[in-house]
């Protein structure tokens, strides 16, 4: 699997993870792709949908994403769309104002968090127990 | 403790309301947001006790696709350092059926031991099980 990771190691300083390399179908086109197209849909589908439906949570009982919060991660989303990354397997709402994209391959969980006062970090659990953790800038 | 709050026994299960519309469980699978400390959970997250209410009456709210609700042992809670008070008195309302996890307060939202129990919960959730999506109306389940 290519990790969500490469992706913030992408944002922070443009470094190549060896695993963006080792992927058998890292390098086809159309897994490269299919990889957009996933991105393509949780931005289309979630993120925007969020933005144009400012009603969009109104009964619920938590906090919803701010625009401004949605508008942030629609850029994390744009930046790792293009540059060819694995797409989260879900994107969703904090509880708090802020959005969440996750991986979770096996006791493996990988999330990139925009908290609601616009800051945004990964983290990498493995089971119960953080392996990796680091803030994240836009490119 | 005042003598009117009942303890909760070890053996007592714990029900933790998750909005479909959330997108937070997918009925096989829960994400981290679902344990996550609100604004207005400063003392904890709330967790109903199985003891004093249904499945069905935790499982409602305003949400118009309904909840899913994961079920928690507190015992097995506790077994992993989780802590669970019985908190009936809300804002002046009283429900018995009320508790909270005073470590997952909004205060503490970033740090890592926060994230690490949400995915405890997560793992013990899954243990145990999750049930729904429950839509509740007026007039009962649908």
């Amino acid at each position: 699997m290519q990790k969500m990771l490469d992706a913030a190691a992408l944002s922070t300083d443009n470094k190549t993870s060896p695993s963006q390399t080792a992927g058998a179908d890292t390098a086809t086109p159309l897994a490269d792709q299919r990889r957009k197209d996933e991105w393509q849909r949780l931005i289309d589908n979630k993120l925007i949908e969020w933005a144009a439906n400012s009603d969009y949570f109104d009964n619920e009982e938590f906090e919803p994403p701010t625009r401004k919060v949605i508008h942030l991660a629609i850029q994390f989303a744009n930046q790792y769309r293009d540059n060819g990354l694995p797409a989260p397997d879900r994107v969703v709402p904090d509880a708090d104002g802020g959005v969440v994209f996750e991986i979770r391959r096996g006791r493996s969980s990988e999330t990139i968090h925009i908290w609601d006062d616009e800051t945004a970090e990964y983290y990498r659990l493995l089971g119960t127990k953080i392996v990796d953790r680091y803030p994240l800038k836009l490119a | 403790m005042p003598e009117d709050i009942v303890p909760i026994d070890d053996d007592e299960l714990l029900y933790r309301r998750i909005s479909v519309l959330s997108g937070w469980c997918d009925g096989s699978q829960v994400s981290p947001p679902a344990f996550h400390p609100q604004k207005h959970d400063k003392s904890g997250i709330s967790v109903f006790r199985a003891r004093f209410r249904s499945i069905e009456s935790a499982a409602t709210g305003p949400s118009p696709d309904g909840y899913f609700v994961a079920v928690l042992c507190a015992g097995e809670l506790r077994a992993r350092g989780i802590q669970i008070e019985p908190q009936p008195d809300l804002d002046g309302d009283y429900d018995v059926s009320h508790a909270e996890l005073p470590q997952l307060n909004t205060g503490r939202k970033k740090s890592p031991e926060i994230i690490q129990l949400k995915a405890e919960l997560i793992e013990l959730a899954m243990k145990r099980s999750v049930e729904g999506p429950f839509k509740i109306d007026a007039g009962g389940a649908e």
